[in-house]
């Protein structure tokens, strides 16, 4: 009988599969995605409410965007919205105030293997209604929320957990370690998307920003937003954009607008590469905090930033999280 | 230690693990996770500045053809923030009730009770809607800029126009103009002054209402607006070099750069 000594090598299938395979598919508790759920549905829940104000103006039969030019813009009838089914007022309110419960129903995760879908419904829906006053913040969101669909993002801090006690409380003789929501290999491919994705949205960012370059006025060489290190003046000295005026503290301070601007790229760039090593990785999230609350400031972006400050949170090992919120909490 | 005593069974294929999915259900996953994350690079790089010949067509198979939802693949994602070209300033939109062909080279003249303006800044109070009628107005602004003119030019002023009329009591009869201004940020070296140079409209068009309500829009005419003074270190306006497609279609191929008579050359990601 052959045998095959540990000492043997691995066949070369084997060496590639079980990286690959450790990396996707080990599994891993749900602690992490679950802090995610709530902090994208609050996100969420901001950027649907605030268009309440604006509703009939977006969404409306007689608003900026009929149905028709969105449907010839896209190349497409093919209803992409529930927005696009409704030509009555009250009909669209009342799905607005239908998105509205969804996403605190995700965001309190109760039902959450359903609520997690219709949320991406929901948001898609407002999307794709109106694509013409979407930015920077509704890509990142319809990603995370489509990667949370896919893992166990209710199995912690959710109102379903507290029912599953209540019930399994009930049963006579069930211990509290038994109803642990166990490791799950949903876990790590939703929490794997995101990062992946995170990392290539970072990288995406860092080489548009260093791809710049156009002509001056004056025609006597290129001028580079980024590489000069002027593009947080930039930002920060829009009149309309800003949460804040920086432009005071910033005025004769040529040095700090460089040094800002550099930042931003450096970070960018570092983040995409150097996520995957877990001695930068700590030092990484910490700094995406000022870095992404500042960026906020300037461009007033502030769903953007907050939303790349929640999918930082990918990278966050989910025992990390348990010692934080706690491990059998809600 | 070996495995002899059960070789097939003692060693799981590809450092299976308890807990993890049967092999086939890998494979099925794995083979998802592959043509995803390959149609999302393309996507992303697709979204950035003058792709390849290849990825514009890859594109246009995934988004366009296979009707892959592109919100969930980051394009359309203005990555750089700005690289303070003219499309990436603040802007405005306003209708100007009842235009006088004078107004348009003394602006200033424009009474303040003939303005209906699309947002106002002070106004609102939360950034995010700020934020969206800010995009809502670059998005014009990139598609009124396009070349060649995009059949589309027409139809979001249009819109928005006859949506902020019928917000009055009742439409104005008369022929007004809708105009979307660009605001230029101020460089750091004039600051102090708080004085931008005055850009001249990215876009205008000539509303007109008849007895009955009916609205007509119509294009002004783009060659009589005047070159801006911009400062020096701004790129110049007709000379960008084509960014990509635009809004809502990333799989456009770059255009050529504008003619230095037309009046501002916004294009790109936003």
């Amino acid at each position: 009988m052959a045998t095959i000594s540990l000492a043997e090598p691995l066949p070369l299938s084997e060496r590639l599969l079980r990286p690959w395979n450790a990396f996707w598919f080990a599994p891993r508790d749900a602690a992490t995605l679950s802090v995610m759920r709530i902090a994208v549905g609050a996100v969420a829940l901001y950027w649907e409410a605030s268009y309440t104000l604006d509703l009939m103006r977006f969404f409306g039969p007689d608003g900026f965007f009929p149905l028709v030019d969105v449907q010839l813009a896209r190349g497409s009838t093919f209803p992409r919205s529930y927005f696009e089914l409704a030509s009555d007022r009250t009909v669209i309110w009342a799905m607005h105030g239908a998105g509205l419960v969804v996403l605190a129903l995700f965001t309190a995760g109760l039902f959450t293997r359903i609520t997690s879908v219709a949320a991406l419904f929901v948001v898609l829906s407002y999307i794709h209604r109106a694509p013409a006053v979407a930015s920077q913040a509704e890509p990142i969101l319809a990603m995370l929320l489509l990667y949370l669909c896919l893992g166990p993002c209710g199995a912690r801090y959710s109102i379903d957990r507290i029912l599953q006690r209540r019930r399994a409380a009930a049963k006579p003789g069930a211990s509290v370690a038994s109803n642990e929501p166990g490791p799950s290999w949903t876990a790590t491919v939703s929490t794997r998307l995101i990062q992946v994705h995170l990392a290539m949205a970072y990288a995406a960012m860092a080489l548009a920003k260093l791809n710049d370059g156009f002509p001056l006025v004056d025609g006597e060489g290129t001028y580079h937003a980024w590489w000069m290190g002027e593009a947080a003046w930039w930002l920060a000295a829009r009149p309309y954009s800003p949460l804040l005026d920086v432009t005071g503290g910033l005025t004769n301070n040529v040095l700090l607008v460089n040094a800002w601007t550099h930042a931003i790229v450096l970070f960018e760039a570092g983040f995409a590469i150097f996520i995957w090593r877990p001695a930068f990785r700590r030092c990484l999230l910490w700094v995406a905090v000022p870095m992404w609350l500042s960026l906020a400031v300037i461009t007033g972006l502030a769903p953007f930033c907050l939303l790349m400050l929640v999918g930082n949170l990918a990278f966050v090992a989910p025992e990390a999280m348990q010692r934080r919120f706690g491990a059998s909490a809600g | 230690m070996s495995y002899a005593e059960n070789p097939s069974a003692a060693r799981p294929s590809g450092g299976s693990s308890p807990g993890m999915p049967s092999e086939t259900v890998r494979t099925i996953v794995t083979l998802a996770i592959f043509v995803h994350l390959f149609i999302a690079v393309v996507v992303a790089v697709g979204a950035m500045r003058a792709p390849s010949e290849l990825f514009i067509r890859l594109n246009l198979k995934f988004v366009t053809e296979l009707q892959y939802p592109q919100y969930l693949l980051l394009s359309n994602f203005a990555y750089p923030l700005t690289y303070n070209r003219d499309v990436d300033y603040d802007g405005s939109a306003e209708i100007v009730l009842d235009w006088d062909a004078a107004y348009e080279s003394q602006p200033e003249r424009i009474p303040a009770e003939d303005r209906i303006v699309l947002f106002d800044a002070d106004a609102i109070k939360l950034p995010i809607r700020r934020q969206r009628y800010l995009t809502l107005i670059r998005r014009m602004t990139d598609v009124a800029a396009s070349q060649p003119p995009s059949p589309r030019e027409i139809d979001m002023p249009k819109s928005v126009s006859k949506a902020l009329l019928s917000d009055m009591s009742a439409m104005p009869e008369g022929v007004h103009r809708f105009r979307l201004l660009r605001i230029p940020t101020p460089a750091a070296s004039y600051t102090d002054e708080r004085q931008t140079p005055v850009l001249p409209p990215a876009y205008q068009g000539n509303i007109a209402i008849d007895a009955r309500g009916n609205l007509e829009f119509v294009k002004a005419d783009r060659t009589s607006l005047v070159a801006p003074p911009t400062p020096s270190r701004t790129p110049a306006a007709s000379q960008i070099p084509p960014i990509g497609g635009e809004p809502g279609d990333p799989a456009v191929r770059p255009r050529s750069p504008l003619p230095l008579d037309l009046p501002g050359r916004s294009d790109g990601n936003h």
